[in-house]
């Protein structure tokens, strides 16, 4: 089978299709869409053909923004940061900190994207801005900056308190 | 339609949860709603079993009130338990300390976990060594068990009946088996210092009490080690 650079020359030019929840079709560099793992292995499963790949979990907006985010790492090599010791949420680059300067709504459905599509370097950026968007807040910041709703009863809520007690700063 | 951080999956959420240290976790995250806490608990749990499997660091107690002295070495193990709450940093070195505030509650949970800065402590009292199987401790408290705790250790601890701020004490353990609940046992290894010196400290020096800053005559930098 030949392999070489000519195939690899050719595998870049090539295109693909993706059809967004709405139905809305997206014609991107393979090299680009293969930045995603699931599209990487339904495109060696399938083989070459015209068909556009539907992704009925992803809407138009957010594959638009997934996209832009492949085709600006097209180069990388995302390196796979398993061991958790690693993982900060601090080293964020320019670029993609601006990227990730969207609506909270935006952020969160783009790292479902992310997981979905198996973008890993994506899903990663994605739940470090979430991280830093925790950092230093109260447990009621919290709740406030994301809307999220006190589900402890009054007696949880005591006794949350109560455990929670020696951390606090005196 | 806007998606909410708390709608996502917890597995994503635990995936964010991770990048935070451990006080974020606990002082913030696991007081914001149930689901949080869950999550936040079981990271918790994941990182010290990790580093004790791991590195089979010391911990070091520093118990006080004699309500909480065996509730405190139980919950240490039970990690399972929604009692159980450490304070933790992945990065640290692998010796930590697990201290106990005062209080007056028998089951406050009251551990805090901190990188052992070796410079800072002044003196270990070597008591005896053996097993402590506590596999069947983990109910409350009572003084039968201080006994047979005390029988173990070879030694009796100063345990005042009045526990508000009365005994004191911080012992230095070693695990020697990775967190089962269960099946855990810790083998002790030295009472770094006395009771009754803490407990001296404790009043002379309330404002800055903190682990090591109770004496300062002598550096076991690598002395108290070596039990390893």
């Amino acid at each position: 089978m030949a392999t070489g650079s000519t195939s690899t020359n050719i595998s870049e030019l090539k295109k693909i299709k993706l059809t967004s929840s709405e139905g809305t079709e997206f014609v991107v560099d393979k090299d680009v869409g293969e930045k995603s793992i699931l599209l990487k292995n339904m495109l060696e499963d399938v083989g070459e053909n015209d068909m556009a790949i539907p992704l009925p979990n992803v809407t138009g907006p957010i594959l638009t923004k997934v996209i832009e985010y492949c085709t600006h790492h097209r180069d990388d090599f995302f390196i796979s940061q398993d061991d958790d010791n690693k993982k900060t949420s601090d080293d964020i680059d320019e670029w993609d900190s601006e990227f990730c300067k969207v609506d909270q709504g935006t952020l969160f459905e783009l790292i479902l994207a992310a997981n979905y599509l198996d973008i890993k370097p994506l899903l990663d950026l994605t739940c470090k801005t979430v991280a830093n968007m925790i950092k230093g807040k109260s447990p009621e910041e919290i709740r406030k900056t994301f809307n999220i709703a006190n589900d402890f009863t009054p007696e949880e809520e005591i006794q949350v308190k109560r455990e929670n007690e020696w951390c606090e700063e005196r | 339609m806007t998606f909410k951080l708390s709608a996502l999956p917890n597995e994503i959420l635990s995936q964010v949860f991770s990048l935070l240290n451990s006080r974020t976790l606990e002082r913030s995250l696991m007081r914001v709603n149930r689901n949080f806490r869950i999550i936040a608990h079981d990271i918790l749990s994941q990182r010290v079993t990790k580093a004790f499997k791991e590195n089979g660091y010391y911990l070091v107690l520093e118990v006080s009130c004699n309500s909480l002295f065996a509730n405190q070495l139980n919950f240490l193990y039970m990690e399972d338990s929604p009692r159980c709450h450490f304070s933790f940093a992945s990065d640290h070195p692998p010796q930590y300390i697990f201290s106990v505030q005062k209080s007056n509650s028998a089951w406050v949970n009251l551990i805090r976990m901190h990188p052992v800065k070796t410079d800072r402590i002044t003196k270990l009292y070597k008591v005896t060594e053996g097993e402590i199987d506590l596999e069947n401790n983990n109910d409350n408290f009572s003084s039968s068990r201080m006994m047979l705790f005390q029988q173990q250790i070879g030694q009796p601890i100063e345990l005042p009946i009045d526990n508000h701020g009365g005994s004191f004490g911080k012992i230095i353990v070693k695990f020697i088996e990775t967190l089962k609940p269960g099946e855990f046992k810790v083998e002790l290894e030295e009472v770094i210092v006395s009771v009754a010196e803490i407990f001296n400290a404790l009043e002379e020096e309330e404002e800055e009490l903190e682990l090591g800053e109770i004496e300062s005559s002598k550096n076991l930098d690598t002395d108290w080690r070596i039990h390893n």
